[in-house]
């Protein structure tokens, strides 16, 4: 074979390790990092790469005087099958991951089962290939992870304020028992992100005369994949606060969701970015696999279908042991719930939300298939059972993705009680943006209840994007979007302005701003 | 009394290429008799013949009748063969080796390049360039390269396939710019199997790959005689059958495929541009119908609100599920390109047209489909037609419904998986030793001048080595200036 030599190039381990980890790092590390550090997150990632960078250095000076061929095969069964346990329970944890993040964010109606299966066979097929082909595909899928990955950083760019990654106080404070935490955080990162063993491991699947600059090369992933954590969490603490991401679990992928790209026709350029990360976990898949592999082969399992045998129990058994032991495993029962083509869809483009003898009355507006509008009225005791409720009278579900504004009439904004309600039902539906506007009326409800709209007035086109288009012009494309908003719920800013929109017969008229504060 | 070495080997392989001479028989004239009867019973082979008898064939026979021109050198000879003239040397008195042999040679014009027999290559059609295709002779074929390449270097290794059919089969390589590894791994494959016979050269194909599972072709297919000889230049190996005018190339990578034989005839921007555009087809071609099915049951909320009735609209009245009425588009499509493909020439276009236009108006109108399925199914069935080889044309439209498939049971999961599967089975083959993602999955492979002609095609005066396909100690093929020489 001329090139197919079971050989791994400098460059292709450079692929290898800059993929296998910052998909899932930059997924991972800011939540991470920000639980235990708090806002000394920074510094823990910082301290972490640079240890890693070091450890993997040593690793590296120390692997031209090992010789694992005169170890004492007892002794080297021992050591790689502790490796292999470790890689073992990366791979199932990785796997988790992925089917947690594709049934969030991907696919929620599909069960765990078949999501877990169609990962196992990716696995699996991963497995029976040798590494040198793992590395040629890593190498390929680079490219479009690349644009994906730079993409996601120049436009997540544009929202960053400094000020809420409270680099001030970071100063002020100094020391404190957030050291503990920096030390908490340097830990759990060693031990999920970085594995300097890997580096020994990989360099002796390289010939001879190419290790130096493969060493280099797994040095310089590593530094390259420290500052992409550095830069993720740059972007998501400073758009959405520190505050915000330590409330949160997918601050990234909730970081996504608030993306919109100039020139892009998508309503959700978000999921271009997730599919990135779902494919960086695949990558992390590939590369701990190859550990793996690597690992069974020296403990004397050189056979490609006995290791993809071992790969299946070990994947399978540790699946399910982990499944068993938490409220997930309940939901791998459940068979294919359901799927729901566009034209059992009806697209919502505008709520308004008034609050009435302790029941919510929604109005809400549907685009027609001629550019105009058709409104409908429900009541419902807890806005959590909007979509539930419409569905008992509609064959249609009631898909709220298309929302462009939410409108608050003043009497529900003034009770703080039900303006948390409201905006907990914002905050935990998947399906409303975080991009949506957030505005409030001085109009009652009644006073647009039962209106008959003829064709002159703005009734009669789509309200959310009239309304949407309106406010960006008067007070900015940013400040009244409800993302905005939550950074006000989780402290970080003190207000925000919300548009006011006053409802007339025939008009909705801008009407100026409304602070929006904690309280 | 007979040359050896290479020139011999050479001169054995040119029987075809002169073969035409004999028609100095059709010329009734007596004195010529002896003449026909010595090029008859010695053509393709070149004689030293005594003083005497090359003085009466000199002065009496030959000259007189057709072109003669004197040969000074063995170094002139060489490229008097190649043009397709028989050579007759006379030989000297004095006693020397053959290499270093004193002696006077005639050039006697008799180009036999076949011509009026040999058809339009219509599988591979360009825009520019030679319009001439292989015939259905592997001997005739042989010559078809040997007009555009006139080298000794030019070799042919002939061998026999099929117990019982004992069908011809050459491989036909550049001896000092291929790679002899390559070489030896496809011979050695011919002598694996035994078989009753072969009719084509897909037959070899599939007797010759290493991984029988994966859809994708392992050699590139051309019914080109110059893209033939592109590829013998750039070192690669042309397999020819017998009763087969298409000739297979090995080894090739994945972008060999989407590569034409005028992206190296028109000027670099149009040529790179081209590729793109190939690129985006193929991207097409596998992804649209499948990107359908997710957006449309999984995914909706990605689309422009705009676009979302649209949508709606046009799926509104159909009875069925979207997958089924994908698929039923894609089938039916495929079923008027499997029955046009069948059917004779011009009949063919007729049912493309029935096909395309009366029917896909027709099942939007009786709510078989929607409009946009049809546009979609339409955009999917151009980009496929738009790569350039055939195989991997087909191994992409199977690629497609698997998917579909994917998508329809895990929308944009499944379509990222089933590419992520996709992609792995790409990494894990090659052909004769070459990845087959090469060389963007190479280091090895994706040097500077590899660059230079890959997704950009660089200006043609600065191709200046060979692709990594041929011997790498010999890869310099266009020089300026001193270098020249």
């Amino acid at each position: 074979m001329i090139y197919f030599n079971e050989k791994i190039s400098p460059r292709q381990m450079f692929f290898m390790v800059l993929l296998g980890f910052s998909g899932v790092t930059c997924m991972y590390a800011t939540d991470l990092n920000v639980r235990y550090a708090g806002r000394y997150a920074v510094i823990s990632i910082a301290i972490t790469i640079l240890f890693a960078y070091l450890i993997t250095a040593l690793f590296l000076r120390m692997t031209k005087k090992l010789n694992f061929s005169s170890w004492n095969s007892g002794i080297k069964t021992c050591v790689f099958i502790v490796l292999g346990i470790k890689y073992s329970v990366l791979l199932v944890l990785l796997a988790l991951s992925m089917v947690s993040l594709v049934k969030k964010e991907i696919i929620p109606d599909v069960s765990y089962f078949y999501i877990c299966a169609l990962i196992f066979i990716v696995i699996l097929y991963v497995s029976g290939i040798n590494t040198e082909a793992r590395a040629r595909l890593l190498e390929v899928m680079f490219y479009p992870a690349l644009i994906v990955l730079v993409l996601f950083f120049v436009f997540g760019m544009t929202k960053i304020h400094i000020y809420r990654l409270e680099l001030g106080e970071l100063l002020k404070s100094g020391e404190g028992e957030n050291l503990i935490g920096i030390v908490k955080a340097v830990v759990v990162n060693m031990l999920l992100f970085v594995h300097p063993e890997m580096a020994v491991l990989l360099i002796k699947r390289t010939e001879q005369h190419r290790r130096k600059s493969a060493g280099k090369a797994i040095l310089s992933a590593i530094l390259i994949t420290g500052i992409l954590n550095i830069l993720t969490y740059i972007e998501t603490a400073g758009t959405l606060s520190v505050n915000m991401v330590r409330a949160k679990n997918d601050s990234v992928i909730r970081l996504i969701k608030i993306f919109k790209m100039p020139y892009i026709s998508f309503e959700r350029q978000g999921g271009l970015f997730i599919i990135f990360f779902i494919l960086s976990m695949f990558f992390a898949v590939i590369c701990v696999t190859s550990y793996l592999g690597y690992s069974l082969g020296q403990c004397g399992f050189q056979n490609q279908k006995v290791k993809a045998g071992i790969f299946a129990v070990i994947l399978a058994g540790g699946t399910i042991f982990l499944l068993n032991n938490s409220d997930y495993f309940a939901k791998i029962k459940e068979i294919h719930q359901r799927k729901i083509p566009i034209e059992k869809r009806l697209y919502a483009g505008f709520l308004l939300i008034d609050r009435e003898q302790g029941e919510y009355q929604i109005l809400l507006s549907f685009k027609t298939e001629y550019n105009g509008s058709k409104y409908r009225i429900m009541k419902v005791k807890d806005l959590e059972n909007l979509q539930k409720q419409w569905e008992t009278t509609s064959e249609k579900h009631l898909d709220l993705s298309g929302v462009k504004a939410i409108m608050l009439t003043d009497e529900l904004v003034k009770d703080s009680r039900v303006k948390k309600q409201v905006l907990d039902f914002m905050e935990n539906n998947d399906e409303l943006s975080d991009n949506l506007l957030l505005c409030v009326t001085d109009s009652s409800f009644k006073q647009t209840d039962g209106e008959q709209p003829d064709n002159e007035t703005v009734f009669d086109r789509d309200l959310g994007e009239y309304i949407e288009s309106v406010a960006s012009q008067n007070i900015g494309k940013t400040e009244s979007k409800f993302y905005r908003v939550s950074l006000v719920l989780y402290g970080t800013d003190k207000s925000c302005n919300l548009a006011r929109f006053h409802i007339g017969d025939k008009n909705v008229q801008y009407a100026g701003t409304t602070e929006l504060s904690v309280n | 009394m007979f040359l050896s070495g290479t020139y011999l080997e050479t001169i054995h392989q040119l029987d075809n290429l002169v073969k035409d001479c004999m028609d100095i028989q059709s010329i009734d004239a007596s004195p010529l008799l002896l003449e026909n009867k010595f090029l008859n019973s010695n053509k393709g082979k070149m004689y030293f013949i005594t003083e005497t008898t090359g003085v009466i064939t000199l002065k009496e026979i030959i000259l007189g009748f057709t072109d003669v021109e004197p040969i000074d050198s063995f170094e002139n000879i060489e490229g008097v063969l190649m043009s397709g003239n028989a050579v007759l040397v006379l030989e000297t008195s004095e006693e020397q080796t053959v290499g270093q042999r004193q002696c006077r040679a005639l050039k006697v014009k008799a180009n036999g390049y076949p011509g009026l027999s040999i058809g339009e290559a219509k599988d591979e059609q360009v825009l520019r360039g030679s319009s001439e295709g292989f015939s259905e002779s592997y001997k005739t074929n042989e010559v078809l390269i040997r007009k555009r390449i006139r080298s000794y270097e030019l070799k042919i290794w002939e061998t026999n396939v099929g117990v019982r059919s004992k069908t011809g089969l050459a491989l036909v390589y550049m001896d000092s710019i291929v790679r002899k590894e390559v070489l030896q791994d496809i011979q050695k494959r011919l002598e694996q199997f035994q078989i009753d016979g072969v009719t084509d050269s897909g037959m070899i194909e599939q007797l010759t790959d290493n991984e029988v599972w994966s859809p994708f072709p392992k050699y590139m297919t051309t019914t080109r005689p110059d893209r033939a000889a592109q590829f013998l230049l750039n070192g690669q190996i042309i397999v020819l059958l017998d009763n087969s005018p298409v000739a297979l190339v090995l080894p090739v990578n994945a972008w060999t495929f989407l590569k034409t034989a005028d992206d190296y005839y028109e000027k670099y921007a149009v040529a790179t541009f081209n590729r793109i555009l190939r690129m985006i087809a193929v991207f097409f071609s596998v992804s649209l119908p499948a990107l359908y099915v997710a957006i449309v049951n999984f995914h909706p909320e990605i689309l422009p609100s705009s676009l979302v009735n649209v949508f709606i609209k046009g799926r509104q009245e159909i009875p069925y599920p979207v997958f089924i009425e994908v698929m039923l588009m894609e089938i039916s499509f495929e079923l008027i390109r499997e029955a046009g493909v069948r059917v004779p020439g011009t009949m063919g276009n007729a049912m493309g047209l029935v096909g395309g236009l009366i029917v896909g108006q027709a099942v939007v109108e009786a709510n078989l489909a929607s409009p946009i399925i049809v546009v979609i199914t339409a955009i999917t069935a151009m980009c496929s037609f738009a790569v350039p080889n055939i195989e991997f044309a087909s191994a992409l439209r199977l690629v497609k419904y698997f998917l579909i498939i994917m998508s329809e049971i895990f929308g944009i999961f499944g379509y990222l998986t089933g590419i992520l599967l996709i992609f792995i089975n790409l990494s894990k083959i090659d052909s004769f030793g070459f990845p087959y993602l090469g060389p963007l999955a190479a280091e090895e492979l994706n040097e500077e001048e590899v660059k230079k002609d890959f997704i950009f095609r660089a200006p043609f005066k600065y191709l200046t080595k060979r692709t990594t396909f041929g011997n790498p100690e010999n890869r310099q093929k266009l020089r300026f200036g001193e270098d020249k020489k």
